[in-house]
């Protein structure tokens, strides 16, 4: 027997434990080495068990649902930079102001888009998506915006469950119920004007002009389309994740869970009646 | 490997935060075991694999398949945020893969049995004592559970190289340790 044999047996031995196969089965397929196997085994496991660092489960699921919603957040800019067109002076404006808000304070910035509601940069974070709102370049680009904000309050939501906060959550499903109904005024806007410059706002965006609902080359058929398939995303992602976060939630949670789930569904379906 | 990694990566790339959440779910705890071996501290080890997915977040548009396995891309990065961690704290200024760095001490089970913990104390005293190489090889193999092929590729060796390594690490082990394990 070579001692180059010897690396690849018990490294075989190795893989085969690591499948599922029991200690005395790899021995008995490598009965010959039996004696030397089974003393480097036991060492090889308890040096295995040694360095299996014991994982904090709440930080590991904090820091998915961070980085899962600063993806979506950026997932969204990207459907945005889409959806604006050519309202190239508009989008202008708008990178400016994030420009403007990036240079004054860059990693605030950042650490406020990613902060949850129990951060005191939690109100930075609300006050940059209302200023962004308010700053879309079409009526259309707003919807988008607005949608990529109730996927963060869902996320917070989420978030919160996992905490235990059923307070929390009541306040941010009123956050979330808030969008929902601007999303619902946004989309009606967009769908009946077509035609003429419009000079018209909603109670949430007064003081705002809104440009005309038809973006440069845009058919409105198939912006209502694409409209519905956004708000249908943005649904079924809301219920999948808050039933997701049902499963383990304690009573208080969960009830409050079902009233967010509940009034959220309720705006979807009022949103997607003024889509038709 | 994660069945239909490629495709998963894909959908990564193309803004999924879902299967970024796969990838996630697939190496957290592998990458977060590594860094507490390496750093030696629960906390910095946390801290750690933080950057090190915000980054993989931030870069996974420019990963290429062909050029490397994704394990070894995210630890390749692991590795980085580490020594990044080390030049800040002017502790270590240059690390390379073979140097010397502690062991973790401070991740132990805190309800773990006086004994067992005296006996993994003196496993991971013996540990410190092998190689650099050898530490290397038992920090991607058994806190990470890499695979020999992109160990080997990791640490720049042979397959062949990587299972000598292996084999004399826990043969020295268990030569030191006697019948303590």
């Amino acid at each position: 027997m070579t001692l180059k044999k010897m690396d690849d047996i018990f490294n075989d031995c190795l893989e085969l434990i690591r499948q599922g196969y029991s200690l005395d089965e790899c021995l008995t397929r490598f009965h010959e080495q039996r004696a030397e196997l089974s003393k480097l085994l036991a060492i090889a496991l308890e040096v295995k068990k040694v360095v299996a660092c014991p994982v904090d489960n709440e930080f590991k699921e904090e820091l998915k649902i961070k980085l899962l919603a600063n993806m979506a957040q950026h997932r969204n800019v990207v459907r945005l930079r889409w959806w604006s067109g050519l309202k190239t002076r508009s989008a202008i404006a708008v990178i400016s102001v994030v420009m403007v808000i990036s240079a004054g304070g860059g990693s605030v910035a950042y650490a406020a888009s990613v902060a949850m509601p129990d951060s005191p940069l939690y109100q930075i974070k609300l006050s940059e998506e209302q200023l962004l709102t308010r700053l879309a370049p079409s009526p259309e680009a707003r919807v988008s915006l607005v949608a990529a904000f109730t996927d963060r309050r869902v996320n917070e939501i989420v978030y919160l469950a996992k905490r235990g906060d059923a307070i929390g959550i009541s306040r941010i499903s009123e956050y979330l119920d808030m969008h929902l109904e601007l999303l619902a005024s946004g989309i009606s806007f967009t769908t009946t004007n077509t035609t003429t410059t419009n000079t018209q706002t909603s109670p949430e965006t007064a003081g705002v002009t809104l440009p005309p609902s038809s973006v440069n080359g845009t058919n409105i058929g198939e912006s209502n389309n694409e409209l519905q398939q956004i708000l249908s995303q943005h649904q079924a992602n809301l219920n999948s994740q808050l039933n997701g976060a049902i499963v383990n939630a304690s009573p208080g949670v969960k009830t409050a869970l079902e009233q967010a789930m509940a009034a959220a569904n309720a705006a979807y379906v009022q949103a997607e009646q003024s889509v038709r | 490997m994660v069945p239909d990694e490629a495709q998963i990566i894909k959908r990564a790339q193309s803004g999924e935060s879902a299967a970024f959440g796969e990838l996630y779910e697939a190496y957290f705890v592998r990458i977060f075991r590594y860094l507490a071996f390496k750093v030696g501290r629960r906390e910095d080890a946390e801290d750690l694999a933080q950057a090190v997915f915000i980054k993989a977040l931030e870069s996974i548009g420019t990963y290429q398949s062909r050029e490397v396995p994704f394990s070894s891309w995210l630890f390749r990065i692991a590795h980085n945020q580490m020594v990044d961690l080390f030049r800040r704290r002017n502790r270590r200024p240059e690390i390379s893969l073979n140097e010397e760095i502690p062991l973790a001490d401070d991740c132990a089970d805190p309800h773990e049995e006086l004994e067992i913990k005296l006996q993994n104390e003196a496993l991971l005293a013996e540990v410190k004592k092998l190689s650099a190489a050898q530490r290397e090889v038992i920090a991607l193999r058994f806190a990470a559970e890499m695979p020999i092929a992109e160990v080997a590729r990791a640490m720049n060796r042979s397959e062949g190289a990587i299972k000598a390594l292996q084999h004399s690490a826990v043969a020295s082990l268990r030569r030191r340790l006697g019948g303590q394990v």
